[in-house]
Formats: structure tokens, C-alpha cells, sequence
């Protein structure tokens, strides 16, 4: 206990340091699973390398409109470790800047549905065994009886192909998963002890629903958020692989597969490393979504 | 056996949802900005030839009422004219279909069958050489998505090995069977024809295993961890002190409560193949449901992306409905008293 500083003085008195103690603990049971690790490394470097994009990408200019027809087609060298697709531009720039789109999708589909569903979800919950909780939850059955990707695609469709409107045909197919997630939860919570001492001693519904609920539910949402990010980038590129979403020259992940697949199998660098880098991005929140599953989790045998 | 008023009360839930689908897919293709009637003449066409087909469409009605035509003739079997083909709907879908539907066929099947029997042999050697070899590829399995597989396995065997053919659905040249079902294994089978089952068995092999890769791997998982939850059970450890075989202990008494998360999941997955199929079959050259997909999405064809989402609708419900089933049957709590646990 001592070594640790789990239960000192100060942490008593003082909220924040326990948050901080409680953080170290967090830190301290995730570092112990080097999967674990190796995916914060992962993600961190995704996020690096969208960030500094144009310092990091050895030809920055590649990501818009560029043609070069004197190095088009080429395999992997030292020039271009990716090679360079059908109008000679470098695919690992191209990659590199496809990460600002992803993650950007990933955020704002996440930023919007994670808190819609999670309200709604409580609120099911909470209000379970009453009409407010028959409402949610048939209309979120009618969004759940399609997969994310069919929804996603179909609404997409319909839209115009850009960006933004990809992102509101995830985001629409996203939220309702996370009311779904959040409603099993709260509605066995509300049944704890803890909760019923808080309503009897009055405690307003928004009490009850945001420090006695919500609480309790976050380790399996954050667990869930963290492994969604990959996923969100897949349905993304799924998205653009079918001309939906970003649009050319501009780059993105499915959209150079699909450039690539035209040209397989003689110039298979094409397809193959976007294919590389949408695993890698999904591996790399996978394994650090796990290890925050393992690290938020109570202590087991 | 009280199967009958589960599956009844199961079947009203899924019209309910089915109905609120209906109701989702079509506002959303009439909210959408733009006219329909104008997308599908084109921009140069005349106003009054684009006001006629407004009127044909119905799309100068009150949105209620609008719905309620289009309902009238959904429930009449008929999903409207494609904007793009100039066919009905219906004739489209039933002529690409099959094709898309015999590949998702193959692709359930190993899923099931391989997803389930890696779980099971891996639980049952659990911390073995060979769980850590199946976990590890699971885990891949899991994290690569099904149209980076398909670039991979063509790769593969497109490029290394030639034992797989890559493209289409039949090789070039070949006439294909008498349509019956429309499935090319099928018909051919029908016809006698066991040489063209062949080819066509052969160029479903790389896009349902690179379709089934993932939920594959899922399935493997799910199964595993299931089946090690149950093993450390009270009445599966005196089971075994009775000295019930072990066979029987892990074929009877461990799977029927284990198989009832992964199937749940599975059935998620396989309609799921539906829309990864997209990307599969375009890699493949696979003349599916997605080369007329990806068309009449790209061109706005309202009437058939409808048609096209209504379908896997109802065979996304349908198959909810057959793995309730499946779960009412492995786990009697559901089936007498129709909870859900």
C-alpha cells in the first residue's frame, strides 16, 4: 500500500490526487501487458502522423492534385518506400495524409454519437418498464436491424459523396450501438444499492442518472470508444472504396484500394499498402482498447 | 415444447421493426436534398417531362400520403422503376442477387463450421501450442478487414500460387447453367452439370474465405472465451468427478451453453458480409449484387437503393429470427419462459 501511495494522507483530503493516484494505478496495470503498450504506441503514432502530416510525409505536395508521369508505377526503392501509384504519386505520402481523414471521421462521428447514445441509453435505462423506455428502444431497434456498414453505405448513397456527409451516415448508423450499450448497463446499475440510498435520500434524477449512473458505465464506454476509432476508419474507408466520401485527389484509405485493385496483380503495392495501413490502424486501437479493458476492470482472481 | 407463441411473438416484433425500417430508408430518401424525378432525367431535361414524372413518382404529394402509395406498393411486391436501368427494381435485384446471396451461402458456412470448431478445439487444449496459434490468428483475423484480405489472398494466389482463380464467377468463355435459382453451384448441380459446379465452386473460394476471415476469427474468439467461462463451472466439474467422458461433457453439456454468444454474433457478422460483399466482389470482378450497388448508388437511383436496403432488410430479420430460434432452443430459460436473458 505505502510502495504504491494507493491510500495516502493527502489523497484523502485532496480529490485530485486521488484522481492522479487513481491514474497511476490505471497506468501502472496497463504498462504490465506489452500488447498493451505496443498499441499505445500505435495509436500515438497514427496521431503523430496526422498531425505533423505535412513535416512528417517525404513528398507533401503528393497529397492534392500532382502528376508526375516520369516516376509513375514504381515498385518499392528508397525513393518512395511505398512505391508510387498510376500518376507517379508517393503512396506512403499519400497514406500519411489519408490518417488526417480517418482520424478527423473518427472524432466527429464519436464527439457526436457517444454522447447521443449514452443519453438516450441512461435515460432507457433509468426509465425502464415505462413508455420513455419502449420509445428509445423500438426506435433504436429499427436503426440496429440493419449492420453499421449496410445503414452507413445506404445513407451515404443517398447523400452527396463528400467528407461530411460520410460522416453523418456513420455517425446516424453509430449512436444507436452506444444506447444499446449504455441501456443493459443502466438498467441492471439502477438496481444497486447505492442508487436506491441516493434516490431515498432525494437526490434529483440528474444526480442519479450523471454521478451514480454514468459513472459505473464508463469503463465499458471508454473501452468501447477506443476500439470504435478503428472501426470507424474502416467503415470509412469501406465508404470510399465505393466512391463515397472523400473525393479524388485528395486521399484517402479506400479510395487508393480501389485505385489499386485495378492494377493488381503486376503492381500489387498499390492496393496492398493502404490495405497495411487501415490494418494497422484498426490493430493498434484494438490493442489498446483491450488493454484499457483490462486496466479499467476490477481487480480479478 | 413451447416453441410456437415464442417464434409467433418474435415474428410481430420483427414486422414492427421492419415497418419502422421501411419508414427510416424512406425518409431518408426524401429528405435527402435534390429531386429524384430531376436526377434521373438529367439537368438539360424539359420542366413539364420532369413535372410528369414528379407526378408518376408521386412526389408531388404530402410526404404522408407519399409514404403511404409507396407502402401500398411495396406490400404489393413492387419496388418502382430504377432510375438507371430503366427496369423495375425487383427484376434488377432478382437478377443479381443470387449471386451475391450464394457467395454470403458459402461464406456462413465457414464461419460456422470453422469459426466454432477452432473455439471449441482451442478451449479444449486451451494454453496449448495450438490455442496460442489459433488466438494469435484470431486476433489478426479480427483486425484486418475483409477487402484488405481479398487484396492479400489475390496476391497470394494471383501472383505466387495459381490454384485459386481470381476473377468472376465463372472462367472466361464458359456458358453459364440454365438459370433455376440463379445460383451458378445450384443450378449446375440441378442441371447435372458437375464440371460447371466446379468452376463455379472454385471462384467462390477467395472472396467468401477472404469474407470470412474476420467474423471467422470473432466466432473462433467468442467461442473460446465462452466455452472457458462454462468449463469452470460447478456442474460441469462434478460431471466430470461422476466420470461422464469427456466427449460427452464437452460436445453436450460445455457447447449448448457456450454456442449462444457466438451465435448471436455470428448472425451480426453474416449480414454484415452483405455489405462488405461490396468491396469483395468488386476486388473479385464478382458479378454480384455489388456491381449493381456500387452503380445505382453512385447515380443517385433512389427507387433502388431503397429496394436494395428493403431486402437485406428482410434477410437481416429473417435470419434474427432463425438464430432466435437456434437460442430458444439451446437455452430452455428462453424457450419456457420467454425470458430474455
Amino acid at each position: 500500500m505505502t510502495t504504491k501511495g494507493i491510500l495516502t494522507a493527502s489523497s484523502l483530503e485532496n480529490p485530485w490526487a486521488r484522481t492522479l493516484d487513481s491514474l497511476k494505478k490505471t497506468w501502472y496495470k496497463f504498462s504490465r501487458n506489452w500488447l498493451s503498450v505496443l498499441g499505445l504506441v500505435m495509436v500515438v503514432t497514427i496521431f503523430f502522423l496526422a498531425v505533423f502530416a505535412p513535416y512528417v510525409a517525404p513528398y507533401p505536395q503528393h497529397s492534392g492534385k500532382f502528376v508526375d508521369f516520369k516516376s509513375k508505377n514504381q515498385p518499392p526503392s528508397w525513393q518512395h518506400l511505398m512505391g508510387t501509384d498510376t500518376i507517379g504519386r508517393d503512396i506512403l505520402s499519400r497514406i500519411i495524409f489519408a490518417f488526417r481523414n480517418a482520424l478527423l471521421m473518427a472524432i466527429v462521428v464519436l464527439a457526436i454519437s457517444v454522447p447521443f447514445g449514452t443519453l438516450t441509453g441512461l435515460t432507457a435505462g433509468y426509465y425502464s418498464g415505462t413508455w420513455v423506455e419502449t420509445v428509445i428502444m423500438r426506435v433504436t431497434d429499427v436503426f440496429i436491424s440493419l449492420p453499421p456498414i449496410i445503414l452507413a453505405l445506404s445513407i451515404a448513397a443517398m447523400l452527396k459523396p463528400t467528407l461530411m456527409n460520410s460522416m453523418i451516415a456513420v455517425t446516424v448508423s453509430w449512436w444507436p450501438w452506444y444506447t444499446r450499450i449504455t441501456y443493459s448497463l443502466a438498467s441492471s446499475i439502477k438496481n444497486e444499492y447505492y442508487v436506491q440510498a441516493a434516490e431515498l435520500t432525494g437526490a434529483s434524477k440528474i444526480y442519479i442518472l450523471f454521478r451514480e449512473i454514468l459513472p459505473n458505465c464508463s469503463s465499458s464506454l471508454l473501452t468501447k470508444m477506443a476500439l470504435d476509432v478503428g472501426w470507424v476508419t474502416l467503415v470509412g474507408a469501406a465508404l470510399s472504396f465505393v466512391g463515397l466520401g472523400e473525393q479524388p485527389p485528395k486521399p484517402a484509405l479506400g479510395t487508393m484500394i480501389a485505385e489499386g485493385v485495378e492494377r493488381m496483380p503486376t503492381q500489387w503495392w498499390i492496393a496492398l499498402f493502404p490495405a497495411l495501413a487501415i490494418m494497422f490502424v484498426v490493430l493498434g486501437f484494438n490493442l489498446f482498447g483491450d488493454g484499457i479493458r483490462d486496466a479499467l476492470s476490477p481487480e480479478e482472481a | 415444447m413451447r416453441l410456437g407463441p415464442f417464434v409467433l411473438r418474435r415474428l410481430a416484433i420483427s414486422i414492427f421493426v421492419l415497418f419502422g425500417l421501411s419508414i427510416l430508408i424512406f425518409l431518408i430518401a426524401r429528405i435527402v436534398p435534390g429531386d429524384p424525378a430531376r436526377m434521373a432525367l438529367g439537368p438539360r431535361a424539359p420542366v413539364d417531362v420532369v413535372e410528369r414524372l414528379r407526378q408518376q413518382m408521386h412526389l408531388d404529394r404530402p410526404l404522408l400520403q407519399q409514404y403511404g402509395l409507396w407502402l401500398w406498393e411495396v406490400a404489393h411486391g413492387n419496388l418502382g422503376d430504377s432510375l438507371v436501368t430503366r427496369r423495375p427494381v425487383k427484376q434488377d435485384i432478382r437478377e443479381f442477387f443470387p449471386a451475391t446471396l450464394e457467395l454470403v451461402g458459402l461464406t456462413a458456412i465457414f464461419i460456422v463450421v470453422a469459426g466454432i470448431s477452432l473455439g471449441v478445439i482451442s478451449a479444449r487444449y486451451a494454453n496449448t501450442w495450438f490455442d496460442n496459434v489459433v488466438r494469435l490468428f484470431s486476433y489478426l483475423g479480427i483486425v484486418t478487414p475483409a477487402f484488405a484480405w481479398a487484396v492479400i489472398l489475390m496476391l497470394l494466389f494471383g501472383f505466387v500460387w495459381h490454384i485459386f482463380p481470381t476473377y468472376g464467377r465463372l472462367t472466361e468463355g464458359v456458358i453459364p447453367p440454365a438459370t433455376i435459382t440463379g445460383m451458378f453451384t445450384i443450378d449446375s448441380l440441378l442441371n447435372g452439370r458437375f464440371d460447371l459446379f466446379w468452376d463455379a465452386f472454385m471462384h467462390l473460394i477467395l472472396p467468401a474465405i477472404a469474407l470470412a476471415l474476420p467474423p471467422m476469427s470473432q466466432a473462433a474468439r467468442i467461442t473460446r472465451s465462452s466455452m472457458a467461462d462454462n468449463q469452470n463451472k460447478d456442474c460441469i466439474a462434478s460431471m466430470i468427478a461422476y466420470g461422464v467422458p469427456n466427449r460427452v461433457v464437452t460436445g453436450k453439456y460445455l457447447l449448448k451453453p457456450s454456442l449462444i454468444s457466438p451465435i448471436t454474433v455470428m448472425a451480426l457478422d453474416i449480414a454484415a458480409t452483405f455489405g462488405y460483399a461490396f468491396m469483395v466482389e468488386k476486388i473479385f470482378g464478382f458479378p454480384g449484387l455489388a456491381r449493381y450497388g456500387i452503380q445505382v448508388m453512385l447515380n443517385k437511383d433512389v427507387n433502388a437503393i431503397v429496394g436494395v436496403v428493403m431486402v437485406l432488410g428482410v434477410v437481416f430479420i429473417t435470419l434474427n429470427i432463425v438464430v432466435d430460434i437456434i437460442v430458444a432452443y439451446l437455452d430452455p430459460r428462453i424457450r419456457l419462459l420467454g425470458r430474455n436473458v
